[in-house]
């Protein structure tokens, strides 16, 4: 065991026996992570202990013990990817899976407070029935959305009608590194749960940052996260007992799905902007096709590839954006395609779509909506790497991936990844604005040496151009490790730097570890 | 197979946790969200399903060796298959129960096994049950009918299982009794080995001694045989699942088709003889058994390549579990009205009385059936109906709400 007997009896006595441990193989249950790393390993480090508090009480006690003996611990939650992996031997994780409840959902000032495992699809079933929506990340309805406002990145699908998901954390209560229970923003004093900005102390910027700090900040105990008017469906009417492809899910008639394929880079940013500036759309991402078949159909994919005249035909409708419309009236609904419809033809794009009344739009719309299905993308080859990643003005993050894709073509044609037909870009838009987001994905098989290799020199060369030809910051790159990260420091007007000055000042020991800085 | 040929299957989890819920499209209130039973109760990764994949690496990779503690893991399950199916839901390449499986071979293998399921395999050998229980505790629930027994040499159509469970408790007998009674005036060519009948060991696959199985299996299928039999039809949820998967996985050929007793009457009733008899006012809600559902979808076959590229009929999803016989059963029954709970079919949460749990994690157990209660009175049903007389035990232990065996709801209903 790293950690002393003394202390490991002190955190048992605040959690109970029942919920600390130092097995191994339980330890080893918290040390595996395929995703989100920057080699394509699959052990992370494990654990020295895992602990289970219950409440914010026993967090705040496990903490000034951590502190008592010098012991380095991480929170996490729903666990989703490497950067929830502990950090050293002696590291013990801070599991809150006991702490899941939907405390409150104040409908009427459209915030829920949530606890860390409150996964995102449940608040989502709660908020839905008051005509409110939240946002959910890429990582899916399983994951927390605690963990997500907190204190990782925050791009979706649905960033363009909610935004980036580190602006909906509103107040909080926050066990500081120093183990103190610290209320943030406007609940101090019993201010409510409204703003993370005060009345009260406005620790927002520094103990979240813009991407974070991955459970490595003190630990979030509960959270009020922003809600969103929807005028989408607030329940499924599953009519046959089919999996996510097949289920006949009963669409209202104000929700409507369109596929958008412009053929060029330029074609699909001119198209993004007026997207943006219509505000017509609830859900709106690029997602390419190469990606998608890869994920949804590998066998079939993998085959039409390699056949020179279909691969052709595929690359016409690799810059695909799936959108998602909601009207709140008919006249809006109205409005809405109308603007759709128009900028289609402004941009050379092919449009269709419309009330989603097929098996594919259904589909698409509930991946959308609930985020569901993002699971599904490791069918091919078994796993994908995200580089890029940093959210800048939108023609910068086409040009990133206008870059990526050239980089991506070059390595396909030396034959050292999957074929994705070169464009394996997310880009999508936040708040209605010209701000944009663009993940670069390389989808590749871990266990193939060529093709894990590939990843690190798909993860540096991206990391690469982004630095030599001004295109942003790090952003997702930061998978790519700590040397990737601190590249781009100063270009980040020294984010990291200040980020570590902060860690420094609130955890001068260092105890609660980042993973990748 | 054994737990190394499943390091690939290990080493794919992406630690999406998609095996601990139900799928969010799928969900329809959040209290009912939650589908593995295992880590509702022990909260710790290593109890869901990716945590015992994680597990499996583990020693796979020498990270850590078989030991008391992944005895713990492996049996601090139900066995329910609910984390297979929902991550089936989004991958074709892991096979996340047959994992649990193969981690509880290895603990028999290395000796980390629990004297209470000792006990019950050593008497199957000895007592021709897996219940513990001596032979002169059988009850004989043929006493009295004119129905063909293996015994004296006969031989018909229908080789009627029955099951260790329904043998050796007065009020399951008696049902069974009156079963065979009911299918007996149908005119079915019935066959039935009575007090001799040897036990299905679906235990000892379950628990992962697979060779006491296996010995136990081939004497069911020579008295199969010796019956003369075209087709098996079981009372015994947990055997069904046994004859379904564990049997011809482990090379044991039945040689018959095998069908549950809610398989054939709903047949019956298709056919045109079974009619509905006395209407019956009240609201019900049924629990699928996870043995006659996802657990029970029959053996594909091995896929030797990499399970990535595997087709779907070789895939093993869940989805060809028994779901529709009973269904159409309650709803043949005049008056009565079918309330669905939310997690139903291949997405049902277990009752937790399964794959050992009773006798060495009461808790799960408890915790488990009494999870389960809430969901069926939050339907506002009158009473929960099952088809798995384990089930059906578990469920009327937590109370609050009748618990009734469907096949007793055909005896007073139909004709």
């Amino acid at each position: 065991m790293f950690i002393s007997e003394e202390a490991y009896k002190e955190i048992e006595t605040i959690v109970g026996a029942e919920y600390i441990t130092a097995d191994e193989q339980i330890c080893d249950s918290y040390a595996q992570h395929l995703f989100h790393r920057p080699d394509p390993q699959l052990w992370v480090q494990r654990p020295a202990a895992v602990v289970l508090p219950a409440t914010t009480e026993e967090v705040s006690a496990f903490v000034k013990v951590c502190n008592k003996y010098k012991i380095k611990y991480k929170a996490t939650s729903t666990g989703y990817g490497a950067h929830n992996g502990a950090t050293a031997p002696d590291c013990v994780l801070v599991d809150l899976r006991r702490m899941n409840r939907v405390i409150e959902v104040d409908e009427k000032n459209m915030i829920a407070i949530v606890e860390p495992y409150a996964s995102s699809g449940e608040i989502q079933r709660k908020v839905w029935d008051k005509g409110l929506n939240l946002c959910i990340t890429t990582a899916g309805p399983q994951s927390s959305t605690l963990a997500s406002i907190t204190s990782h990145q925050g791009g979706s699908c649905a960033g363009a009608s909610m935004g980036y998901n580190g602006r909906n954390l509103l107040a909080c209560e926050w066990v500081a590194p120093s183990g103190e229970i610290v209320h943030v923003g406007s609940n101090d004093n019993g201010g409510g749960w409204f703003s993370a900005d005060g009345p009260g102390p406005s620790l927002k910027a520094m103990i979240r940052g813009y991407f974070g700090f991955d459970g490595a900040m003190g630990i979030f105990t509960k959270a009020a996260v922003k809600l969103y008017h929807w005028a989408g469906m607030r329940d499924y009417e599953i009519s046959n007992d089919g999996n996510l492809y097949e289920a006949d899910v009963a669409v209202p008639e104000n929700m409507h799905f369109y596929t958008l394929i412009h053929e060029t880079w330029e074609d699909l940013g001119e198209a993004y902007y007026q997207l943006g500036e219509a505000e017509i759309c609830t859900y709106m991402n690029k997602f390419s096709i190469g990606v998608t078949g890869w994920g949804y159909m590998p066998a079939f994919f993998e085959k039409a590839v390699k056949l020179p005249h279909l691969r052709e035909a595929l690359k016409m409708g690799r810059h695909r954006t799936v959108i998602v419309v909601v009207g709140n009236s008919e006249r809006d609904l109205a409005y809405k395609v109308d603007c759709l419809k128009q900028i289609a033809e402004d941009t050379n794009a092919i449009l269709f779509g419309g009330h989603a009344d097929t098996a594919y739009a259904k589909a698409h719309l509930c991946s959308l909506v609930k985020a569901d299905g993002y699971a599904s993308l490791f069918n091919g080859p078994g796993t994908f790497h995200v580089a890029m990643g940093a959210d800048e003005a939108l023609s910068v993050t086409i040009k990133q991936a206008q870059y990526a894709q050239e980089i991506k073509e070059r390595m396909i044609a030396e034959g050292v990844t999957a074929d994705d037909l070169g464009d394996g870009a997310w880009v999508g838009i936040y708040d209605q604005s010209t701000r944009g987001h663009n993940e670069a994905t390389m989808i590749f098989d871990p266990r193939d040496p060529v093709a894990g290799g590939s990843m690190g020199r798909y993860s540096a060369e991206c990391a690469e151009v982004l630095y030599t030809k001004h295109l942003g910051g790090i952003g997702f790159a930061a998978f790519g490790g700590p040397e990737q990260v601190m590249m781009f420091d100063e270009a980040a007007s020294n984010y990291y730097k200040h980020t570590v000055r902060i860690k420094e000042i609130f955890d001068p020991d260092n105890l609660a570890n980042m993973t990748f800085v | 197979m054994a737990l190394m040929d499943y390091k690939v299957d290990q080493g794919w989890c992406n630690r999406c946790s998609n095996c601990k819920f139900i799928p969010s499209y799928r969900s329809k209130k959040a209290e009912t969200m939650y589908i593995c039973p295992s880590i509702t109760r022990y909260h710790f990764n290593a109890y869901s399903g990716c945590g015992k994949l994680e597990v499996g690496y583990s020693i796979n990779d020498r990270h850590s060796e078989v030991s008391a503690s992944t005895q713990s893991i492996a049996y601090k399950c139900t066995l329910c298959g609910a984390c297979d199916y929902t991550c089936k839901v989004f991958r074709k390449d892991i096979d996340v129960a047959e994992n649990i499986e193969e981690l509880r071979k290895e603990c028999v293998q290395a000796g980390f096994v629990y004297p209470e399921h000792k006990a019950l395999i050593d008497s199957v050998a000895k007592n021709g049950n897996q219940l513990n229980r001596p032979p002169s505790d059988r009850i004989d629930w043929a006493d009295g009918l004119q129905i063909k027994q293996t015994a004296q040499g006969d031989t018909g159509d229908i080789y009627f299982h029955v099951g260790d469970l329904n043998s050796f408790d007065r009020t399951l007998a008696e049902r069974t009794k009156k079963v065979a009674q009911l299918l007996l005036r149908k005119n079915i060519d019935l066959i039935t080995s009575g007090l001799s009948e040897p036990s299905a060991a679906d235990k000892a696959f379950d628990l992962g001694f697979i060779d006491n199985g296996k010995a136990a299996a081939q004497k069911l299928a020579a008295e199969v045989k010796r019956s003369g039999a075209k087709m098996l039809v079981t009372l015994d949820a947990h055997a069904f699942t046994a004859f379904h998967w564990y049997y011809p996985r482990y090379g044991i050929e039945l040689g018959v088709e095998v069908l549950h007793i809610t398989e054939l009457l709903a047949r019956l009733y298709a056919d045109g003889l079974l009619h509905s008899g006395t209407p019956l006012d009240k609201a019900v809600t049924y629990h699928d058994p996870c043995n006659l559902g996802r657990r029970s979808e029959p053996y594909k076959g091995e896929y030797e390549g990499d399970k990535r590229r595997r087709p779907m009929h070789l895939t093993r999803t869940g989805d060809l579990g028994v779901y529709a016989a009973p269904r159409t059963l309650l709803r043949a029954i005049p008056g009565l009205t079918l309330i669905e709970m939310d997690r139903i079919k291949g997405w049902s949460f277990c009752c937790g009385n399964g794959a050992g749990v009773q006798e060495v994690n009461p808790d799960l157990l408890r915790n488990t059936s009494e999870n389960r209660m809430v969901e069926a009175k939050l339907t506002g049903a009158d009473a929960v109906v099952t088809a798995c007389a384990m089930c059906e035990g578990a469920l009327a232990t937590v109370g609050g709400m009748e618990v009734i065996d469907l096949l007793d709801l055909v005896l007073e209903h139909m004709e």
